[in-house]
This record gives structure tokens, C-alpha cells and sequence, in this order.
């Protein structure tokens, strides 16, 4: 049983001028528990959106187009705000990429974590504190019952972030959102924050970690979905993904993608830009940057094939994670 | 027809020169997207038609009116509107209210733009002035700008006309010298802000000189927020006019003011009260349709509101 | 050899007491080389390639370009050989003129130093866009018109107007998309190939710096920790700093 499944997501913005714009056009997923899906995309491929949906974050000018997430038995997506907030913060945490904006500048660390745990009426203020405590020593921050009374600004950066993924669990939620956890800290303390999101995992919690960086979904995710102006590319493991993509984008990615020790081997660039969401290509949006692309029928709306070649149900969505899924009638034939 | 890149653009040379413009190019430039947003508020828009047919009108009151503002007709004193020709009825001393109210918007505007510039020209020196160069001469001008600002204003206007007498240039004057003062701390700490800008040091590093780039470059990028309250400095203005001309104060009395025109028609209020009430009624309209203005250029400009 | 940092420091005062951004560092670049400086946040890196730019004055020490000691210069013989090195920025928005078109963010370099005519400062500010990978087409439209790798593109055009001899790059592609950072990165290898710049190129991403550079220096907080060729420091790391970054990174591919 999955500790979340996404069908067919769609998120709609309506801007100034009273059009719409589909910024998720139709995402399948699933998270396992104790495991790690990465969301990989670029400026415009939907990927924060989509969380924002789930958790019923969206800004007022946007609205759910369509689709389902079932978490624990309900749709988080049917939900009344109200009981979206008790499952917010208490059964699904989130990180963000910056804490310092994300934490309140003018509390306490303190403040900040038992407020989590007695708004949610988990237990009483003396409890509450001595959790906050353990939470920061779970992140391994020193000294938590000093640190404890800090406020944010007093903090390094990377102590700020652990602090946030204390803030986070102190709940002991069964899913984490991260949305680009490591992408503002020095590579050094990168490692360390995915080697404690790591005991997470160990601990059952499921794990959504957004990101741009190739090399980190390497590292920390079991699962990757490659996204591209709203829709889903590609979906498999990540081993799989990263050692032998099939889609167009998600080879263009790694072509584009820099490593230590690859000076030599040629920089191959996506020609192009992300295409303009009020005005996407008919089918497969990625279709006007491939170098594969064959008209009509990459114009065509494309569906989500497993690399056997037969479409996807949507009962596989269960099984999101081990089945390598393209959206591309080439892939299956691209090496 | 393909509507890719070839294979052949790509690789390890310079990306090829985009034929898909739409992808990368967002529509509208700023001045358009700001006009845009400022015609989206109806009320804004509408305000402003009001506001330009005003000055069309201040600008023809010689033409339009149908008689001269000091022209007395002591035969019909008070006389109410549609009188003899006199649309909005005659004062005590037989004068055309209409014509006296064409008149009165043109002194009226006359002097709220005129003292408007004022500031906004003093604002703008010193602001920027302050902001940029910083250090010693910073502190003495906003030492200056404190003693302005604790100074009542009123009581400034009050001395100016009287040294200076009761011309539309010193009541210009007067108002603008009162005013200035918040707009100058706005423009500097916009300069300041905008001196920390990348672009402020790209200018540097591409070797121009302070004064380019404090004029050229930041200047230009420091107005926006200061348009804003100039538009609504004008309704001020307007007011603080008025205000000037109760206390007897405003502009000669043979030059028809709206303010002494309402004080006059308080007097009359049970007897004749379209003395009042013509005078009052466009007073206030003026004032809101300035600041409905007002209010659209400041969300015109707001940095925040479409997506992405 | 092109510019010479010699023992340069800086020091910031501020309320909160004074910092040593760069200390007693000395980075030599020579003519058509690159050399890339690494380091985390707080290294001094940026500092650094403001020192050797001219565009922070050093606490100590000195910094000579082309035979001309930075310091010694008057202010307007600075901004004279201002036009022989020239700054690409992290937020291409950011450092672009905003109330410039495109091609008026490009001509105006020209216009400083009072180069040629209108008519022939356009005409080759459109040639540069070219050269860039910018639409022609598109030259009138403001900068925020443009997507951020656009912008970047409009940037390096820019700083190319007065055919500098060398080149410092701030983290110019740390703000992309990893797509779009590809992109520019190629421009850049295949410009600076063309035009036989020099280049100065600051980022904290290991694997960019390795592509790009024939000399790196490690910098943290404020010292060069290790310095040499860029096979010899990324094969063969001798400083414990240096391993560290290394072994930080993570791989994309096996």
C-alpha cells in the first residue's frame, strides 16, 4: 500500500488578464514508505506546483484542474482547508529551500517547534519542549538546549536548514516534502543534511525531495520523475533513469548535466528554452527542442509507455517506482 | 516541416540563434505592462479622463466661459442657477459662479502642479543628491530635511506669502518648499537601495563615471515610487490651496479660488446654498478624481500581482 | 602575464566588527589562460575577482594589469582601463540596465568610452548579439523580456563591447537552469576560444570550474589553499581542504 498516490493531477492558474494557464497538465505518482522519489525538473516544469497542490498551498489565482491524491486512506485533493491543516505539518512535513525564509525571523527555535507540536494538540508544553530538544539532537545540531532559545538569524546557514528539518519531523509525519533542501547550502553540508534525511528513511518515512541537481537524486532517491512543462516525462528508478534514459528530455539532461572527472566528454546542450505555459506545443510540450521529434506524431498528446511498449494503466501507478515509464513513442527504440 | 533544431546546431559550439521566439520571449515591455495594469482598474482609468478633461477645461476657461469672473451685475445678486444666463446662479456681487469656478479650477490646478514640479525638483536634487553621495553631505541634508520636516507646514506657507505677498507664484512656492521634504527621504532611499544593485556595479566595472551613473542609471529607476505620490501631492495641493485661501491667505481675492468661494458660500448656506454647494461638490470630486489616479499608478507599478 | 594579485587582503568594517575577506593572496593570470577559483560561500572568492577588477580597493598589497598598478591610477585612467577587463555577473536580470533595451545595454560600453558613432556602436552591438546567440530581432526589447539564459547571452555580449583582454565570471551561470547552464557554458568555451581571452571564472560548482579552467585555486576564508593545474588538483589533490571538496561531490553517472 503506498503512503501517497497521485492520478492524473492537474493544477490551473488564471492570470491578470483572465486567461488560464495548466502549469500541471496530468502527473501520476507514488510514494513508498521509507523511500525517496525525486522530482527533477527545471524553471517551469510544474514540480513545485505540484507539491503546493497536494498540500493545498496554492496561491488564490490557482485552482485543481482534476485528479487525485490519496494519503492515508483519503484525497488530500477532496479535503476542506481545515483538515488539510491537521494533516499539514503533523502527517506531511516540509522543507523548504531557504529557511530563512521559511522560519519566522522573530521567534525563537524553540518557540517555532513546540508551536508545531501544541497547535496540533500532540502533547502538553513540558513534552513538547523535551521533544523540540531531541528533535534538534536528532539533526545533530550541538548543545540543543542552548541552541534551543536561539532565533533563526542567530544561526549558521546549515544549522538553520537542520533546524528546519527538526521543525519538520518533531511531528513525526510519515511523509516529508523537501523542495530543494540542499540547493542554498555549500556542497559540504549537502552531504551531511542527505545523510540525516537518510535516517528518515530508515525510520519508514516516505521522502519527496525536489531538485534540480542530477547528482543528488543520484545519492538520496530510490525514485525519480523527470518533469517538463507540466507533464511527466519520465518515471523509473533512479539507477535506471540516470544510467539509461529514454526520453529525449531526460537525455538531454544528462547530456547537459557537468561532472567531476567528465572534462572530456562533450558538453551536448538542449537547444532552446522551456516553452511559454500560456502557449504549450500541442503533445508532447517537449517536442519543438528534440532532436528526435518526427511531426505529426510528435504533436500528438502522448501517454505515459512502460520501455515494453504497452501504455501505462492506471493501476501501475502503484508500482510507479519500479516500472521505467516514458512518455515518448520513440523511447523504446532510442538507445 | 520540422520544427526542431537540427542535430547539427547542437554540440559544443554556441547555441544557435532561437527560432522559437515565443518560448523565450515574453510579451510587453514595462511601460506597456504598467499601462495595462493602470487601465485594468476602471476606476483609475475613468479618474484619469476626468482628471485630463479638468486641465482641458482650466486650459479653455478664457473660451468657455460666459463671463468674466470679476464682471459684476449688481442687479442679480445671488441669484440662483439658470438665471439670466448664469448657470450656477450669481454671488453677492453679481458675479457668474460658473465662470468663477472655471477660473478657480485654473488657479487651482495652476498652483497644485506648479508647486507638484516644485517639489518633485527638489526632491529629486536633494534625494538623490543624499543617497548617492552619502557621508558628510548626506548627513547635513537630511539634518535639513528633519528641520523642514518638523517645521509645521502650514506655518511655513503662512510666512512665505506674507514676505513674499499674495501671488500664485509664491503660493506655488509656499506649497512646494512644505512638500518636498517626504518625497526627498523617498528618493533617497530608493538611491540607496538601487545603488546596491548588480546593474550599479556592471556600470562600474564597464568604467562610467559617478555622475552617469547617478543620473543615467539610478535616477530613472528611482522615479517610480515618487510619481506616485506626486499624484497624490496634486489633490494635497489642491487642498492645502483651498485651506490658504480660507485663511485668507490665497491668491489676490480678485482671482476667483474655490477656497474662497467655499468660505464665501458657508456664509450664504441657508439663503442661497449653491454658493456652497457648486464650489464644495467640484472640490471634492477634483480631490477624489486626483486620487483614484493616484491609486491606479501606484498598483500599476507594484511589482507583484501576475504570475511568473 | 596579463594581471597580478600580489598579497592583496581586504577588510570590511562594519558595526558588527571587521572581517577579513581575502587574506594575503597572490593569483597571477597570464594572457588567453583560464583560471578558476573554487571555494564555498565566505571564501572570499567573489571579494577576490572585485580586488582584481579594481572594483573594491585591496586593504594591502597590489594589483598590477597590464603593467599598471591598479592603485596608483587616477580615477579616470582607471575607468580608461576598465575597458580592457570586463564582469559577467550571477543575476543576468540583476545586471543589466532595466530601463535599456537589449541592444542599449550593449551599446552603452561603447558610449562610455566613447567609441565610433551611434550608428556604428548599434551596428555592432548587433553583431554581438549575433555572436551570442541572441535574436536580432528581438534587440528593442527591454531585459525583462527575456528569459534568464537570454539575459546572461545579452550580458556576455556586453562585457565583450570593448574586446577586453580578460574576462571575470561570477558565478555566471549558478543562477540557470541546468539546461540553460550548459548553453552558456558552451558560449563561453567557444568565445573565449574565438577571441583569446583571458578568463577569471568564480563558481562554487567543482565540475564546472574543471571543464572550463587551465588553473584552479582552492580559496577558504580568504586564503588560496591550494593552487596548479586543473588535471594535476582534481586527479592528485594535495590540500586536506581540497580532498574534502572533492569527495563532497556527488555523482550524476556511475
Amino acid at each position: 500500500m503506498s503512503l501517497l498516490e497521485v492520478d492524473d493531477l492537474r493544477t490551473e492558474f488564471r492570470r491578470a488578464d483572465g486567461t488560464r494557464m495548466t502549469v500541471v497538465d496530468g502527473v501520476s505518482f507514488a510514494v513508498e514508505p521509507g523511500r525517496a522519489l525525486a522530482i527533477v525538473g527545471e524553471s517551469g516544469s510544474g514540480k513545485s506546483v505540484t507539491v503546493r497542490t497536494l498540500l493545498g498551498l496554492l496561491p488564490k489565482t490557482a485552482r485543481v484542474a482534476g485528479g487525485s491524491a490519496t494519503f492515508q486512506g483519503k484525497d488530500l485533493l477532496a479535503l476542506k482547508q481545515r483538515e488539510l491543516r491537521r494533516i499539514r505539518g503533523r502527517d506531511i512535513g516540509m522543507v523548504f529551500q531557504n529557511a530563512m525564509e521559511a522560519m519566522n525571523p522573530t521567534l525563537t527555535v524553540e518557540r517555532q517547534l513546540t508551536e508545531h507540536l501544541l497547535w496540533h494538540g500532540i502533547c502538553g508544553k513540558a513534552e513538547a519542549r523535551e521533544r523540540a530538544i531531541e528533535a534538534l539532537a536528532g539533526v545533530g545540531i550541538p548543545e540543543p538546549e542552548r541552541r534551543i532559545r536561539m532565533y533563526p538569524f542567530q544561526m549558521s546557514g546549515g544549522m538553520r536548514q537542520r533546524a528546519m528539518i527538526a521543525m519538520a519531523m518533531v511531528t513525526k509525519p510519515a511523509l516529508l516534502i523537501a523542495d530543494e533542501p540542499t540547493t542554498a547550502v555549500d556542497v559540504t553540508i549537502q552531504r551531511q543534511l542527505l545523510d540525516l534525511l537518510a535516517g528518515l528513511k530508515e525510520q519508514g518515512t516516505g521522502i519527496i525531495m525536489i531538485t534540480h541537481d542530477l547528482g543528488v537524486a543520484r545519492y538520496f532517491c530510490e525514485d525519480v520523475m523527470v518533469m517538463y512543462a507540466g507533464r511527466v516525462m519520465e518515471r523509473a528508478s533512479t539507477h535506471a533513469l540516470l544510467d539509461a534514459p529514454r526520453h529525449p528530455y531526460s537525455v538531454g539532461l544528462l547530456g547537459s548535466s557537468i561532472e567531476v572527472g567528465g572534462r572530456d566528454r562533450p558538453l551536448i546542450p538542449i537547444p532552446g528554452s522551456p516553452p511559454d505555459l500560456a502557449r504549450r506545443p500541442d503533445g508532447c510540450p517537449f517536442h519543438p527542442r528534440c532532436a528526435q521529434a518526427e511531426l505529426p506524431r510528435c504533436a500528438e498528446p502522448q501517454e505515459l509507455l512502460t520501455i515494453e511498449g504497452s501504455p501505462a494503466a492506471a493501476g501501475d501507478a502503484i508500482e510507479a517506482g519500479r516500472v521505467h515509464g516514458a512518455a515518448c513513442w520513440k523511447a523504446a527504440s532510442l538507445v | 516541416m520540422a520544427a526542431t533544431q537540427s542535430s547539427a546546431d547542437v554540440g559544443v559550439t554556441a547555441a544557435p540563434v532561437s527560432g522559437t521566439p515565443a518560448a523565450e520571449i515574453k510579451t510587453k515591455g514595462p511601460g506597456r505592462h504598467a499601462w495595462d495594469r493602470f487601465a485594468r482598474n476602471k476606476l483609475a482609468l475613468g479618474s484619469l479622463v476626468f482628471c485630463v478633461l479638468l486641465v482641458l477645461v482650466a486650459l479653455l476657461a478664457p473660451v468657455i466661459a460666459p463671463f468674466h469672473y470679476a464682471e459684476t451685475d449688481f442687479a442679480n445678486k445671488l441669484v440662483g442657477p439658470g438665471v439670466e444666463g448664469h448657470l450656477l446662479g450669481t454671488d453677492t456681487l453679481g458675479r457668474d459662479n460658473f465662470s468663477r469656478m472655471l477660473f478657480g479650477l485654473r488657479t487651482a490646478l495652476t498652483v497644485a502642479f506648479g508647486a507638484e514640479v516644485t517639489a518633485l525638483l527638489l526632491a529629486l536634487i536633494i534625494g538623490l543628491l543624499a543617497g548617492y553621495v552619502g557621508g558628510r553631505l548626506e548627513s547635513a541634508l537630511m539634518a535639513g530635511t528633519d528641520v523642514m520636516y518638523a517645521f509645521p507646514s502650514y506655518l511655513f506657507a503662512v510666512i512665505l506669502v506674507t514676505v513674499m505677498g499674495r501671488s500664485i507664484f509664491a503660493l506655488i512656492l509656499a506649497i512646494g518648499v512644505a512638500s518636498w521634504v517626504t518625497q526627498a527621504r523617498l528618493v533617497r532611499a530608493q538611491v540607496l537601495s538601487i545603488k546596491e544593485r548588480e546593474y550599479v556595479e556592471a556600470a562600474r566595472s564597464m568604467g562610467a563615471p559617478g555622475v552617469t551613473i547617478a543620473v543615467r542609471y539610478i535616477l530613472p529607476n528611482a522615479i517610480g515610487p515618487i510619481l506616485v505620490t506626486t499624484s497624490f501631492g496634486i489633490p494635497a495641493a489642491i487642498g492645502a490651496e483651498a485651506g490658504l485661501a480660507l485663511l485668507g491667505l490665497g491668491v489676490d481675492p480678485s482671482i476667483p479660488s474655490w477656497g474662497t468661494m467655499i468660505s464665501e458660500g458657508t456664509r450664504y448656506l441657508l439663503s442661497a446654498p449653491h454658493m456652497l454647494l457648486f464650489p464644495a461638490t467640484m472640490f471634492a470630486l477634483t480631490l477624489l478624481a486626483f486620487t483614484w489616479v493616484g491609486d491606479g499608478l501606484r498598483d500599476a507599478f507594484d511589482a507583484s500581482g501576475d504570475l511568473r | 602575464m596579463l594581471v597580478r594579485a600580489e598579497s592583496v587582503s581586504k577588510v570590511f568594517s562594519s558595526r558588527a566588527g571587521e572581517t577579513l575577506a581575502v587574506d594575503d593572496v597572490t593569483l597571477e593570470v597570464r594572457r588567453g589562460e583560464t583560471v578558476g577559483v573554487v571555494g564555498e560561500s565566505g571564501s572570499g572568492k567573489s571579494t577576490l575577482a572585485r580586488l582584481i577588477m579594481g572594483l573594491q580597493p585591496v586593504s594591502s598589497g597590489r594589483v598590477i594589469f597590464a603593467g599598471q598598478e591598479l592603485t596608483a591610477l587616477s580615477g579616470r585612467d582607471l575607468r580608461t582601463l576598465r575597458s580592457k577587463m570586463q564582469m559577467v555577473f550571477q543575476n543576468p536580470y540583476g545586471s543589466l540596465l532595466p530601463h535599456y533595451t537589449a541592444v542599449g545595454n550593449v551599446m552603452e560600453p561603447l558610449r562610455l568610452h566613447g567609441r565610433g558613432t551611434r550608428e556604428t556602436r548599434r551596428a555592432k552591438a548587433m553583431e554581438l548579439l549575433q555572436l551570442v546567440g541572441v535574436n536580432p530581432r528581438f534587440a528593442d526589447l527591454s531585459p525583462r523580456q527575456f528569459s534568464g539564459g537570454q539575459q546572461q547571452r545579452i550580458a556576455i555580449a556586453r562585457a565583450l563591447a570593448l574586446e577586453p583582454d580578460l574576462l571575470v565570471c561570477d558565478e555566471p551561470t549558478s543562477s540557470l537552469d541546468v539546461s540553460i547552464q550548459a548553453q552558456i557554458l558552451a558560449l563561453l568555451e567557444d568565445l573565449r576560444g574565438q577571441l583569446g581571452l583571458a578568463c577569471v571564472f568564480i563558481s562554487h560548482n567543482l565540475a564546472v570550474v574543471e571543464r572550463l579552467a587551465d588553473r584552479v585555486a582552492v580559496m577558504k576564508s580568504g586564503k588560496i589553499v591550494e593552487e596548479g593545474p586543473t588535471e594535476r588538483l582534481f586527479g592528485d589533490p594535495q590540500d586536506e581542504y581540497t580532498r574534502t571538496l572533492l569527495a563532497a561531490v556527488l555523482p550524476v553517472r556511475s
